[in-house]
């Protein structure tokens, strides 16, 4: 009562009230009441369930090591007053319902950002199936058939070397130049490409999805935007950066000197931030093929990658065990950039953005000495701890992830993750959403990060270019339509978005897909969002059926409205019926 | 000396590690991120002095942990727990905030400091204000450590 009609003063006596109370009873928890309710007047303790036993109140207590574990727990207690308070089921069923989709994502989220670093090794292993056999085939007529001396002192000097650890001898050999090791590099060569470059199922088509493609530039930028205001735009692509309005107000500067002195340092900040992103999307996330190329995702082949395939071929290997000798090899360069990467980030770019607040902190001191900047100083701390947390969370993007959840999932499921990915990219849409009664049981088996990787875009694309200045709406429809599961995203777009040259555009995108032009801009980001989702539907779900194919269209209609509609063919989906 | 320092700003507690470490004889420093994660070592652990950010996430950020309920006064609710255990060690605030909290609930460095005092005369050493720009701060620290040493 002093809690909801005073001040919350007080609020620590109640929480360590709720903790003594379970001491006394022998418990840590509170969802353990239900082995001895009978000892209390049944009212009091759903009071206590009920108002009590929530989050803000139970994590005062060390009972509990993460939100999840809390989270959890007010399931149980709302289980447990589902059985004692019968008169308030329904809310009680409410609220379980929202927790257990609540930890659902939370579940789901975690799968999504393991599977950001993603090569298709099924695809990858048909290909090369097809195209390395042949070639195989001879490499091995070679080996069986007998190799120079000088192939044969090679490749056993490397086992020793691996044997022994020797890394810098491995280093030092070199495979004579002969018809069996040319046969050797053209296929890791042609394995390579596909593994990393092949725009369909590729290392780099996902990268550019799941990563540069606006998702990593929108979360290291969140805590700079939204409730900072510390971070503004520019007007255009090439031009300069939105004056930083909303502090010059809070501050309450009128002196025009001060005012463009202060708006000068913001847009110095904004653009040496997001420089910095564009440094790490442009010079870092990039697959390096050649010395020439930039890029901390290393592919480039030199002398000892062949030397050490070389000698792991025996003349007892399979073409199965040659692939998987292939995987485990680029895998392995893959781990190596993938460290080079988070490195990168921790030692060098966490510093940078740290030292970008500090000098942003000292000029707007200096500029704003005789104004009350609590406010500006106190939002400046604490993006700066919420900045590290991003980044840390982007650096765990980096790490390989070998195995992927498949547990089934429903349409509104899919939905909600895209949404949540939204908003930790830092946009903010509202939706309205209507999945035909048909869909209830229905529930997918793996894909979840394509049907994400498809929604995000789509979601994004209406945060980003309806042009309107409060909060844009999507108005997502699901359904059957035949043997299509249908997707249509509505959303209205400001009339000054409705150009002639934005019409022109997206009728050069419909042609280019209509004449499947579109592969060699999945792996480029600015524009390629319809590319990319045509990629991941002609790929990820390419029909079993022939008759029914991946369907998507988009255009402007009415006033002011703009559709999108994907149709993903049944066949290719593994569906599990709930009973 | 054992130093618990409990912050879950990354660059800061590296600067804190460093001073405690340069400063004071025969250190011992562990870090914690959270409150949770700085209640848990104050309770199980030993230490000689105790560290504090002011605002903290409740568990530890990270591993698909996004830190819980953020908490504004987290330092001032592990000052009310160590009284609660009767542990009776030394604290110092260290804090880059001018002010905390929201609406009705919010104070000003100053009086959040005053109040720390009155409610906990035996242990709380003082609020020293943290800028990442200039060093004041180490001065400042190392005038609530003579303190510990008299």
């Amino acid at each position: 009562m002093y809690s909801k009609n005073i001040d919350s003063y007080k609020d620590h006596l109640r929480n360590y009230a709720y903790e003594d109370f379970l001491l006394a009873q022998g418990i840590e928890t509170p969802s353990e009441l239900h082995g001895i309710i009978d000892k209390f007047d049944v009212s009091k303790v759903i009071y206590f369930l009920k108002n009590i036993c929530v989050e803000s109140v139970m994590d005062v207590s060390v009972s509990f090591s993460s939100s999840k574990e809390l989270l959890k727990e007010r399931l149980a207690v709302c289980q447990l007053l589902l059985k004692i308070d019968k008169e308030n089921t329904s809310s009680h069923q409410e609220e379980i319902k929202n927790i257990s989709r609540e930890l659902a994502i939370k579940d789901r989220m975690r799968e999504i950002e393991k599977s950001k670093i993603y090569v298709d090794v099924d695809s990858v292993t048909e290909v090369a199936s097809k195209s390395l056999k042949e070639n195989f085939a001879r490499y091995m007529s070679f080996i069986k058939g007998g190799i120079s001396e000088k192939d044969i002192k090679v490749r056993s000097t490397a086992r020793e070397k691996l044997g022994q650890g020797d890394v810098t001898g491995l280093l030092n050999l070199v495979l004579p130049e002969n018809e069996i090791n040319a046969i050797l590099e053209s296929m890791v060569s042609e394995f390579r490409d596909q593994f990393v470059s092949s725009t369909q199922h590729g290392l780099d088509g996902y990268l550019s999805t799941r990563i540069r493609h606006g998702t990593l530039s929108g979360h290291i930028r969140r805590p700079l935007e939204a409730n900072s205001n510390l971070i503004t735009n520019k007007y255009s692509d090439k031009g300069e950066y939105k004056k930083n309005e909303y502090w010059i107000a809070r501050i309450g500067l009128t002196d025009k000197k001060q005012t463009d002195r202060l708006s000068k340092a913001f847009a110095e900040f904004s653009k040496e931030f997001d420089d910095l992103i564009k440094k790490i999307i442009s010079e870092w996330i990039q697959v390096k093929k050649s010395q020439n190329d930039k890029g901390l995702i290393d592919f480039s082949l030199r002398k000892y990658n062949f030397v050490y395939l070389s000698s792991l071929v025996t003349v007892e290997t399979t073409f199965e065990q040659f692939l998987d000798q292939l995987f485990a090899h680029f895998f392995d360069i893959l781990d190596a950039s993938l460290v080079s990467i988070r490195n990168g980030l921790n030692l060098e770019i966490k510093p940078e953005v740290n030292r970008l607040l500090t000098d942003l902190q000292k000029d707007i001191e200096s500029i704003c000495s005789d104004y009350d900047i609590t406010e500006l100083n106190n939002t400046i701390s604490r993006a700066r701890t919420d900045l590290q947390n991003s980044l840390d969370r982007v650096i765990e993007w980096f790490r390989l992830s070998r195995s992927t959840k498949d547990e089934p999932f429903g349409v509104e499921e899919a939905i909600n993750i895209s949404l949540a990915s939204l908003e930790a990219s830092g946009y903010s849409i509202t939706t309205q959403v209507d999945i035909s009664e048909e869909m209830d049981n229905f529930k997918i088996q793996g894909k979840l990060p394509s049907f994400v990787d498809i929604l995000f875009i789509i979601l994004e694309n209406v945060a980003r270019h309806s042009a309107i200045s409060d909060t844009p709406e999507a108005n997502i429809k699901v359904k059957f339509d035949d043997n299509i599961l249908l997707f249509r995203v509505e959303n209205e777009v400001a009339a000054s978005a409705i150009t002639a040259e934005q019409r022109n555009k997206l009728s050069g995108i419909r042609k280019a897909l209509q004449e499947k032009r579109f592969l060699a801009s999945v792996t480029k980001e600015g524009g390629t969002g319809f590319y990319k989702i045509q990629k991941t539907l002609s790929h990820d779900f390419r029909p079993l059926k022939s008759d029914f194919n991946p369907k998507l269209d988009f255009d402007f209609f009415g006033d002011n409205q703009f559709f999108v509609e994907v149709g993903i063919p049944i066949h290719s989906i593994v569906s599990v019926s709930e009973n | 000396m054992n130093v618990l320092i409990v912050e879950d700003d990354e660059a800061k507690r590296d600067q804190l590690k460093d001073f405690f470490e340069t400063q004071i004889e025969d250190p011992l420093v562990n870090c914690k991120r959270s409150l949770q994660g700085g209640l848990k070592e104050i309770i199980s652990g030993d230490y000689d002095l105790i560290v504090l950010d002011m605002s903290l996430p409740t568990y530890d950020i990270g591993g698909g942990e996004d830190g819980g309920r953020p908490q504004s006064y987290a330092g001032r609710e592990i000052l009310r727990q160590m009284d609660r255990r009767e542990i009776n060690k030394p604290v110092v605030v260290v804090t880059q905030f001018d002010k905390f909290g929201k609406g009705a609930d919010s104070l000003s460095r100053n009086a959040l400091d005053d109040q720390l005092q009155k409610e906990h005369k035996q242990n709380y050493l003082g609020m020293v204000y943290y800028n990442p720009a200039v060093e004041i701060w180490k001065k400042d620290l190392i005038k609530l450590l003579r303190i510990i040493y008299r």
